[in-house]
């Protein structure tokens, strides 16, 4: 309360000053001084004397009525007593001033004249300067820094990924081991060879790693040579014949395959280990143990020299390490600690900080195909085959899914064996590679990013942040959302255009449904609105005499274009809804909406509400059109209406475009009379047709700017730039036609 | 070439006939049953403004009617009607508990109206002044197509605008305690700044109407700019400018976005500006949003509503056009 106080006192001493500042100039002038100097002192006056004795009020009882009451005061009285006391110089003054007076009369004059001037600047200033904040406000929103958290990192996808050289089921067998020893990292060849070959169970690898393989793969196919042969030790191409000499052809292709698409998350803390130690530097895994095990940053310093033992007092690391001075650690025992002492989460997400790996952009079809059969469930690969490469209704997918490829993907491409297999039979890899044979790269990367990667907007900060506060914003990123990456982020896109509505995600949602919507509904208003309107303005100017009722229809025209739009949507409510919810649900023509609120009725009653104002701006074009124009016509033997038809309205009909476009764009950003028609702000469907359930871009806006998230506010700024667009599309239309209407008058 | 002679020749025949086999020209007004269509045609165009208010009259009437004759049962069985005199005397919006005073939403609606006055009328009418005794003829074409443009931002825009900056401008001006986040004071401020250009704009048609004569002559007798301006060129424009002010008052009273969007969702009787408070349209826009049942007291409600802002519009439209036709000075 206090501050309202301070300010409403502010307030009323500025008005004082300025009021002090033009009256004192005359007054001053008139007493024989210099009329400058006296606005000045008059403005001074007002100013201080209101708010010297409201602060001291505020000081001494601090009762917010009192303050802002003794600042009127205070400011009045004192600017009293300046013109009462001032002595006046001259002793006598005439009737008309002349001399050294009537200088300073006219100096009085136009000083206030002056102050006067600053006033009016100032007032077309604020005016500009509100339209600047306006859509500063908006700019604001829609372009700036955002964190994006990801549920899966798309590097731990393409991490151990490579291409498979061919379809899960196509590879041939003897290059099969090849492929292996070069792609698959050695670790996971030995482990491959625990774990497929002798079906040794995760918990039992430690123990088995340093055996030889006599004893691991007794009762196995393996050459006799190697028996002496710890699996540790085993090459990759050793690792890789052991496969191949003990599993059947099918195996080892789905092995291929899925080995291609393995993830970081499926990998054992071994290879991870052994990962780090040969990609990074032990320089760079010397910092990362040291900020992700002791949480110490030190970025580009020095990695301190003092004992492990000191440095990780408290956590885990080998007793032989102890005195090993930090910065002499080898790249494998940096990782080692890594291994050993970070969650799962974390450690993966080190790895990812450690080692290079390669965009989703970069892959092959077939590797993003592998990479997919591996971390897409089988249900949503099914969805994706019957919606993006079947292109089937979803109301006809349970149908669908017991059928044999052959039929169901007839044309489409898919391996030639699986004809006589079932869709519900199909496995992971088979589904993902009729995905990858069928779909562009984009496509694959878009499902990747949708299911798997979801990449999702945790928290957004406007352009002007992003801009100066890039520290503070990395800062408070770090702190709430740590495993999240800063990226820059234009609210609107072209997702944004294109997508349809998401009530939960700011970030993914699109406002399609709501543009459609838009567009069929102006499209209703203009057929609507547009020959009405014209025929009402013709009538009025080219009929009508000056009989009571036309004056009646021409008054309440112009009393119309006054009532508020929500009234408007009212009307529409009662009648379009309501009362004619046969029709505008589409029910006398057969199906169509279950109740009246569709984009029909959004049509005709935004029609009804730009009815005046297209009538208004047609009357004025038309009574532009010259007389002489029509005396002619009349004089060639012309009737009534083929002079209208073929002189009048020809040369009228630019201006009355424009003023069409003008009351359409109105139309566009009414919002009030949608909300009350019963616009939706969730659809699951784009709007079809007249007949069909609607929503709008304003209503959208008006929606995602009351709901509590941030983020939604960002989406509604980018609807709002959308929508503008529009406006100042339309309006550049009207500008061009009024410039060719002028070209052609001249 | 032969076509064009033989035509001339027609004509010729037209113009002057002759005694000979071709038929007299009859000149009597022929009746045209096309054109009569197409004028009763016109006719009904023009006839359906005046259905459309004939229209709003009946349905905001009707239902505001049946507000008052009907009954409504509570879940408890019970019976309420409403009183006509129940809107007046009493100072509770509460449509579902059977309170309907007006009181609060007509406080609401003139406080936040003149909050819009506040900002509009002084900025808009120093605009137009400035625009039309004091910018040169650049200034003014740069500056009134831009003024346009803010009067072309949807009303939507405006709401988004007082939520995200005025509001918190005016929190950190006056403090989080003071200021509620959703006030009447930030969607009043944001609407005069909607109202100003009309305000802007209409003014200065009403000044650049006065002649020059009038300002040269007062210039030839040694007044200032300033003196002119305001002891000529706006007692000349004066009707005009009134019906500009009335008009925007029109306006600010049947806004609804940026009430619906800034000024909050509840019944408030108070005159503090800082707290939240439903408006007439404000009401009218949070009540509708979702399925309205028809025929309940919350349907009927809105029309009692929509009918009281359609009067005060109507009146004010109709009083700004009285003072134009009864004050207007007309020059030539």
């Amino acid at each position: 309360m206090d501050r309202l106080a301070l300010f409403g006192a502010v307030f009323f001493s500025l008005i004082l000053a300025l009021n002090g500042g033009m009256t004192s100039a005359p007054i001053t002038a008139r007493k024989g001084y210099n009329p400058r100097l006296g606005a000045l002192a008059g403005a001074l006056t007002g100013l201080f004397g209101g708010l010297i004795p409201a602060l001291i009020v505020h000081q001494v009882s601090g009762a917010g009525g009192l303050v802002v009451f003794a600042a009127l005061i205070g400011g009045v009285g004192a600017l009293a007593l300046l013109w009462r006391l001032l002595p006046s110089r001259d002793a006598q003054r005439d009737i008309l001033p002349s001399g050294a007076s009537m200088q300073r009369n006219i100096v009085a004059r136009h000083t206030r004249g002056a102050i006067a001037q600053a006033l009016f600047i100032l007032s077309i200033t604020v005016a500009l300067l509100a339209l600047g904040t306006l859509l500063w406000t908006i700019l604001n929103k829609t372009v700036g820094l955002t964190a994006v958290q990801y549920n899966v990192e798309p590097g731990a996808l393409t991490l151990a990924s490579f291409d498979p050289g061919a379809a899960p089921d196509e590879a041939a067998p003897e290059d099969i081991p090849a492929l292996l020893a070069e792609h698959v990292h050695p670790v996971r060849l030995r482990e491959l060879v625990l774990e497929q070959v002798a079906g040794a169970r995760l918990s039992a690898w430690p123990e088995l790693w340093d055996q030889p393989l006599s004893a691991v793969l007794q009762g196995y196919d393996f050459p006799a040579e190697l028996a002496g042969t710890p699996v540790s030790a085993l090459e990759p191409a050793q690792a890789a014949d052991l496969l191949a000499r003990n599993l059947d052809a099918g195996s080892l292709q789905s092995l291929l395959y899925a080995e291609a698409g393995r993830a970081l998350s499926m990998m054992s803390e071994a290879e991870i280990a052994a990962r780090l130690a040969e990609g990074a530097s032990a320089g760079r895994l010397q910092r990362l143990a040291l900020a992700r095990v002791a949480g110490v940053r030190v970025d580009d310093g020095e990695v301190p020299s003092e004992p492990v033992g000191e440095v990780l007092d408290g956590y885990a690391f080998p007793e032989a390490l102890a005195d090993t001075p930090f910065n002499q650690l080898t790249a494998a025992e940096s990782a080692a600690l890594l291994v050993t002492n970070l969650e799962r989460a974390d450690l993966e997400d080190a790895v990812l900080d450690a080692l290079d790996t390669r965009e989703l952009d970069d892959l092959s079809g077939r590797e993003l195909g592998a990479i997919t059969a591996a971390n897409v469930r089988k249900a949503l690969l099914r969805v994706a085959i019957l919606r993006d490469v079947v292109g089937a209704a979803e109301s006809t997918w349970p149908d669908l899914s017991g059928q044999p490829l052959g039929v169901l993907l007839k044309g489409k491409d898919f391996p030639a064996g699986l004809a006589e297999t079932s869709f519900s039979q199909i496995t992971e890899q088979q589904a993902a590679d009729i995905l990858a044979r069928n779909l562009d790269r984009d496509a694959l990367i878009t499902l990747l990013m949708d299911q798997v990667v979801q990449a999702q907007v945790v928290k957004s900060w406007p352009l002007w942040d992003s801009l100066t506060g890039r520290s503070a914003i990395e800062t408070a990123q770090q702190t709430q959302f740590p495993r999240a990456e800063l990226q820059w982020r234009s609210w609107v896109n072209a997702d944004f255009l294109t997508s349809p509505l998401d009530p939960r995600r700011p970030d993914l949602t699109g406002i399609r449904p709501a543009l459609i919507g838009s567009l069929l509904i102006i499209a209703i208003t203009i057929l609507v609105a547009f020959p009405v309107g014209v025929g009402a303005a013709i009538y009025l100017e080219e009929y009508a005499g000056r009989s009571r009722l036309n004056q009646i229809i021409q008054t309440n025209i112009n009393n119309l274009a006054g009532v508020p739009s929500i009234i408007y949507g009212m009307l529409g409510l009662a009648i379009f809804v309501r009362s004619l919810e046969a029709i505008t649900s589409g029910r006398v023509v057969g199906g169509g909406a279950a109740n009246g609120r569709t984009v029909l009725s959004a049509g005709f009653t935004l029609a009804l509400l730009i009815l005046p104002l297209i009538i208004i701006n047609a009357q004025e074009a038309i009574r532009a059109v010259p007389g002489s124009l029509r005396q002619a016509s009349y004089g060639l033997g012309a009737t009534k209406w083929q002079t209208i038809w073929h002189h009048v309205l020809p040369y009228a009909m630019p201006g009355i475009l424009t003023g069409t476009i003008l009351a359409i764009s109105r139309a566009i950003g009414e919002t009030a009379p949608l909300i009350l028609v019963g616009g939706a702000t969730y659809l699951t469907r784009d709007p079809e047709g007249p007949f069909s359930i609607f929503t709008a871009l304003p209503l959208l806006i008006y929606r995602w700017t009351t709901l509590p998230q941030d983020e939604f506010r960002n989406a509604a700024a980018a609807a709002i730039i959308v929508l503008l667009v529009l406006l100042l599309g339309l309006n550049s239309l009207a500008i061009i036609l009024r410039s060719r209407l002028s070209r052609r008058l001249s | 070439m032969e076509h064009k002679a033989m035509m001339v020749n027609e004509r010729v025949r037209l113009v002057a006939p002759t005694h000979d086999d071709t038929p007299s020209l009859n000149l009597m007004k022929r009746r045209r049953p096309g054109e009569s269509l197409i004028q009763g045609f016109l006719f009904l165009c023009g006839f359906m403004t005046i259905f459309t208010t004939i229209a709003i009259v009946i349905v905001l009437g009707r239902e505001s009617l049946l507000l008052v004759t009907s009954e409504y049962v509570d879940e408890g069985g019970a019976i309420h009607t409403i009183g006509v005199l129940d809107f007046v005397s009493t100072t509770r919006w509460q449509p579902h508990r059977y309170e309907v005073g007006i009181a609060p939403l007509a406080t609401a609606t003139l406080l936040s109206a003149a909050i819009a006055m506040l900002v509009a009328l002084p900025l808009g009418l120093g605009s137009a002044i400035y625009l039309s005794e004091y910018a040169s003829p650049r200034v003014r074409a740069t500056v009134k197509p831009i003024l346009e443009v803010l009067a072309g931002v949807p009303t939507v825009v405006y709401g988004f605008f007082a939520l995200q900056f005025m509001t918190p401008l005016l929190q950190d001006l006056l403090g989080r305690d003071v200021v509620e986040i959703f006030n009447v004071a930030s969607a009043g401020l944001v609407m005069g700044v909607m109202i100003l250009p009309l305000v802007a704009s209409m003014s200065e048609d009403a000044l650049s109407a006065v002649p020059r004569s009038l300002r040269e002559a007062s210039y030839g007798l040694g007044s200032t700019r300033l003196e002119t301006t305001v002891r000529v060129v706006l007692p000349a424009a004066v009707s005009g400018i009134a019906a500009a002010f009335i008009i925007a008052i029109s306006r600010a009273i049947g806004e609804t976005m940026i009430m619906a969007i800034a000024a909050g969702a509840r019944s408030n009787f108070t005159l503090n500006p800082f707290e939240s408070a439903w408006t007439m349209t404000g009401y009218i826009a949070s009540i509708s949003g979702g399925d309205l049942a028809y025929d309940t007291l919350d349907y009927n409600s809105i029309f009692v509503v929509g009918l009281l802002l359609f009067l005060m519009t109507l009146l004010l439209n109709i009083l700004s056009r009285s003072i134009v036709a009864r004050f207007r000075e007309v020059y030539e």
